[in-house]
């Protein structure tokens, strides 16, 4: 090549360089990044921190995601986005999915976040309700998610449900103070440490000892989507999965992480979410997101035993272990 | 002349490398393997420790399992349940009992408090139909290892997260059996893990950083750490390098920084009876602080040694040169000609014996002077009596000549007319003879004036010189073909007067010999021979055999007869003589018939004052 031809050849070089550092980062050709959409259960909190990890460290930009996240709420129904389409993963309680699948909703579980669950009962110290049994008649505050724990507990010591009511109210501690409505089903990693920290004594009533014992938090999608999308599907739970390892790892980040999204959160509030939420995610059994199917078919039963589920369901349909397997093998 | 890199600093240095090589090797070496001895001590004692807590965890989860069977086997336990079971719920006697088996379960919660809390667990179903801590009744406890495993024997639930507690518990469960063995309920009493908590933390022995601490495989601490001692720790998970390795692998030993961050010797454990991890570790800093310290005083006996090892090199390297700067400094005295110096230096090592030799080359070098100084006088006495000698006799015998060939003179010139014809030739004859005496003489007085002259040296032309002295020889040249070629002739360092004397003599003799040519060739020149200057001057004579060479330069030494070439034969002796004084050499090469040259130098010779 003649001197001149190289001479060119840098400058055009050169040129590119610069031109392309002025430019956002382009994508590699061989990987653009896939926009997907995750409903969450409630509103921005430490609960759902390892799928903000996973965002904000750049798992999911690594797995050719680009994730955006859809709050849920008391006044959001978080089955909506995905029965609709508009998002193709989704966060819920086992119990919720058992439910569903009943139903015909074409849902299938992915993995479970929360292995034991958060779900707790609260009333205030002097109330004087520190059982099921104390439910009938009462006003019971809880998200739709919680419901089905409720149904199954109290059946278990012989309250119905039609025995209470059930009212959807927003996390404020005002309205719990106010003491109108004495029963509250909410997270022990939520809520509980938002009053707790703010004071208040309560008495805590678990399902887990009155025989119901579910999956909380479970990640799940659609059969359309684990049928013509399965190597999205298992990026985006591996990348899922690595963001909750690093946040069990590193819990004093999730406040920070939480603030990206929510930036009035709390520090010290989402901090003790976090350590509450320690043990229920990382259990010291398996690995994290792991499923057992004998906690499907006992939770199943319950469910039946409770007169949740009208009829014996099939629970091979409502889960799959497809995606852990190939992750953690 | 004081060397630059000399002795003393040689062997200074070598001394001092050799001792640091050697203190750096010995120095790494006992460093290294007193840390690696202290590290295996500490290791050990590590290992004593770990195993000694996991001996007592082992023997404190047994001793609580046993209290549990046995008191699941106490008959008023026993009697109590029964009535519980089998009467009616509400009746006031299952009331009564259900009191009473609290009452007796309590005894066993406090003061000791070696049980947080007491159930009593129905056999199908586990609900907890009594409990010492009255919120637990009502609960349904179905799904806990403690009560499946409880329902068949005595039994032991490993550490475990309770959600309700929010922290650690173990519960140690054992079966409520009839006399006839019927299963009538599960006993079931958390363990106050506090006593667990002390058996762990405990320290032994003086060490100030040294812990023991129990994680569960939720990377979750079960005892508090003793040197953070915030409760809040235990909430939060540890990931350090010890218990990651340990929940993974099962045990070993590990040097890693620990959960505060401070570099450790861990010895991790893995317990599977209880499912934890036993981390038993101390601080590098204070396990290895006496290699430290060891290392430090390695260093400054290093340093000792290695200032000790350069004072005793300086010191020897001097003690070794002195003799050696006295040999040079006697050489150079002798070197200036003050042969009696003696050395004083006694030792009955190599250089004592070189000194001894020294001495006594001293001493023969003083006499054999003595002796050439003898000989100079003698010689000198003899030079001076042969000059004096040539002298007089010369002018002595200049006196009775000129007597004769005045005489024959007078007689030629003024007494021809009576003098026949032959007489008048015999007194030609002797006339011619005289005269030649009398040239004879002449060189000989030349010759011995040389000895005495006084020679002056300056910077001269030879050129100039060289051909003054062809002028002079103008009569030797009239009537023949002379092919003078005189070359380039460098400046040189010589007395003008004595050069020409040479040159003269030189060209003489060219001119002499090649008379029978017919183009007498002389080339007068210089050469460069090894970085000498070296003046030559070459005829195309008669030449002369080259045996007789050792006669050339000798006195009166004539190779050839007076018939044919006339000369005294002192010319050479002159020329030779001269060239001696200033130092020079001369010498010649020739061939029958085939030339001369003659080469001289000016310098390089020895020197002959």
């Amino acid at each position: 090549m003649s001197l001149t031809g190289c001479f060119k050849s840098a400058i055009l070089t050169a040129l590119i360089l610069a031109v392309s550092s002025g430019c956002a980062p382009i994508a590699t050709p061989a990987q653009e990044l896939t926009p997907i959409t995750v409903q969450l259960l409630w509103t921005h909190q430490a609960e759902f921190a390892g799928l903000y990890a996973a965002e904000q460290n750049g798992f999911f930009s690594d797995a050719g995601l680009d994730v955006t996240f859809l709050q849920g709420g008391p006044d959001v129904d978080h089955w909506d986005s995905v029965m609709n389409g508009s998002a193709q993963f989704a966060l819920a309680g086992a119990d919720e999915l058992l439910l569903a699948r009943s139903e015909g909703k074409p849902v299938r579980a992915i993995a479970t976040i929360y292995r034991c669950s958060p779900i707790v009962f609260i009333s205030l110290a002097d109330s004087g309700i520190t059982r099921p049994e104390d439910f009938a008649g009462k006003k019971i505050a809880s998200p739709a998610n919680v419901v089905p724990s409720l149904h199954a507990m109290t059946t278990r010591v012989g309250v119905t449900p039609d025995q209470y009511t059930v009212v959807s109210l927003p996390s404020d501690l005002a309205l719990f103070a106010a003491g109108d409505v004495p029963i509250w089903g909410v997270y022990i990693t939520g809520f509980v440490v938002t009053i707790q920290q703010a004071g208040y004594k309560l008495n805590l009533i678990n399902p887990d000892d009155y025989g119901v014992h579910f999956y909380a938090d479970t990640v799940f999608t659609t059969d359309d989507m684990i049928a013509s999308n399965p190597g999205l599907v298992r990026r985006f739970l591996q990348a899922t999965l690595k963001g909750w390892t690093f946040a069990v790892e590193n819990p004093d980040q999730v406040p920070g992480l939480v603030q990206k999204y929510r930036p009035e959160a709390d520090t010290a509030i989402e901090n003790a979410k976090m350590l509450a939420s320690l043990p229920l995610v990382n259990t010291g059994e398996d690995h994290i997101g792991w499923m057992k199917a004998e906690m499907w078919t006992s939770m199943e039963q319950t469910l039946r035993e409770q007169g949740v589920l009208t009829s014996p369901l099939d629970v091979t349909q409502v889960y799959t272990m497809q995606f852990l397997n190939e992750i953690y093998q | 002349m004081r060397p630059s890199f000399g002795i003393v600093l040689k062997l200074t240095l070598v001394f001092a490398l050799f001792a640091a090589a050697v203190l750096i090797t010995l120095g790494l070496i006992s460093y290294y393997s007193g840390r690696a001895a202290l590290q295996a001590v500490t290791v050990s004692e590590l290992l004593s420790t770990a195993m000694e807590k996991q001996a007592a965890l082992g023997t404190w989860v047994d001793e609580r399992q046993e209290h549990v069977t046995v008191i699941a086997g106490s008959p008023s336990l026993i009697d109590d349940l029964t009535i519980l079971v089998t009467g009616k719920p509400g009746t006031p006697e299952v009331q009564t009992a259900h009191d009473h088996l609290i009452k007796d379960l309590m005894q066993w919660v406090s003061p000791r408090h070696l049980f947080l809390d007491f159930m009593v667990l129905e056999p199908d179903g586990g609900k907890v139909i009594a409990s010492t801590n009255p919120l637990e009744e009502g609960k349904f406890k179905e799904n806990r290892p403690y009560y499946i495993n409880g329902r068949q024997g005595s039994y032991v639930q490993t550490i475990y997260y309770s959600t309700s507690l929010q922290a650690p518990a173990m519960t140690a469960s054992a079966p409520i059996r009839t006399a006839s063995g019927r299963l009538i309920g599960v006993l079931a009493a958390r363990l106050d893990l506090a006593e667990l908590n002390d058996i762990i933390s405990r320290r032994s022995g003086l060490r100030q950083t040294a812990e023991s601490y129990l994680v569960n495989s939720s990377h979750l601490f079960v005892t508090q750490p003793i040197l953070v001692p915030d409760p809040v720790i235990l909430q939060r998970g540890i990931y350090s390098e010890p218990v990651n390795r340990c929940l993974e692998q099962g045990s070993g030993v590990i040097q890693a920084d620990d959960y505060r961050g401070v570099p450790v010797i861990a010895l991790y454990r893995w317990l599977p009876a209880q499912d934890v991890c036993l981390i038993t570790e101390i601080d590098q800093a204070e396990a290895l602080a006496s290699s430290r310290a060891f290392g430090m005083s390695i260093l400054v006996f290093s340093a000792f040694t290695l200032l000790a090892a350069l004072l005793l090199g300086s010191w020897l390297a001097h003690s070794l040169t002195r003799p050696i700067r006295q040999l040079v400094h006697a050489a150079e005295e002798i070197g200036r000609g003050n042969l009696d110096y003696r050395l004083e230096f006694r030792s009955r090592d190599e250089l004592g014996s070189l000194a001894e030799g020294f001495n006594r080359m001293g001493v023969s070098l003083t006499t054999q002077a003595g002796l050439l100084r003898q000989r100079a006088d003698q010689l000198e006495t003899s030079n001076k009596e042969l000059k004096a000698f040539s002298y007089t006799v010369s002018h002595d015998l200049r006196t009775p000549l000129r007597a004769i060939d005045g005489f024959s003179r007078i007689l030629l010139d003024e007494h021809a007319s009576q003098l026949a014809p032959q007489v008048q030739r015999y007194l030609r004859l002797i006339r011619q003879s005289t005269q030649q005496m009398d040239h004879l003489i002449d060189d000989l007085l030349a010759f011995s004036r040389l000895g005495r002259q006084a020679i002056t040296m300056e910077q001269v032309s030879p050129l100039a010189i060289v051909s003054r002295a062809m002028e002079e020889l103008h009569a030797e040249q009239d009537g023949r073909k002379i092919d003078l070629v005189v070359g380039e002739l460098p400046e040189c360092q010589a007395d003008p007067a004595l050069l020409k004397q040479v040159y003269l003599n030189l060209l003489s003799n060219a001119l002499k010999f090649t008379r029978r040519r017919k183009v007498a060739r002389i080339q007068v020149g210089a050469q460069h021979i090894d970085g000498q200057c070296v003046y030559f001057v070459r005829d195309n004579g008669v030449g002369f055999d080259m045996k007789y060479i050792d006669k050339l330069f000798g006195v009166f030494q004539r190779l050839h007869r007076s018939e044919e070439y006339e000369g005294t034969g002192v010319g050479l002796a002159i020329v030779q003589r001269i060239i001696q004084r200033h130092g020079g050499r001369v010498w010649a090469e020739a061939g029958v018939d085939k030339g001369a040259v003659f080469y001289f130098t000016l310098e390089g010779g020895i020197s002959n004052g």
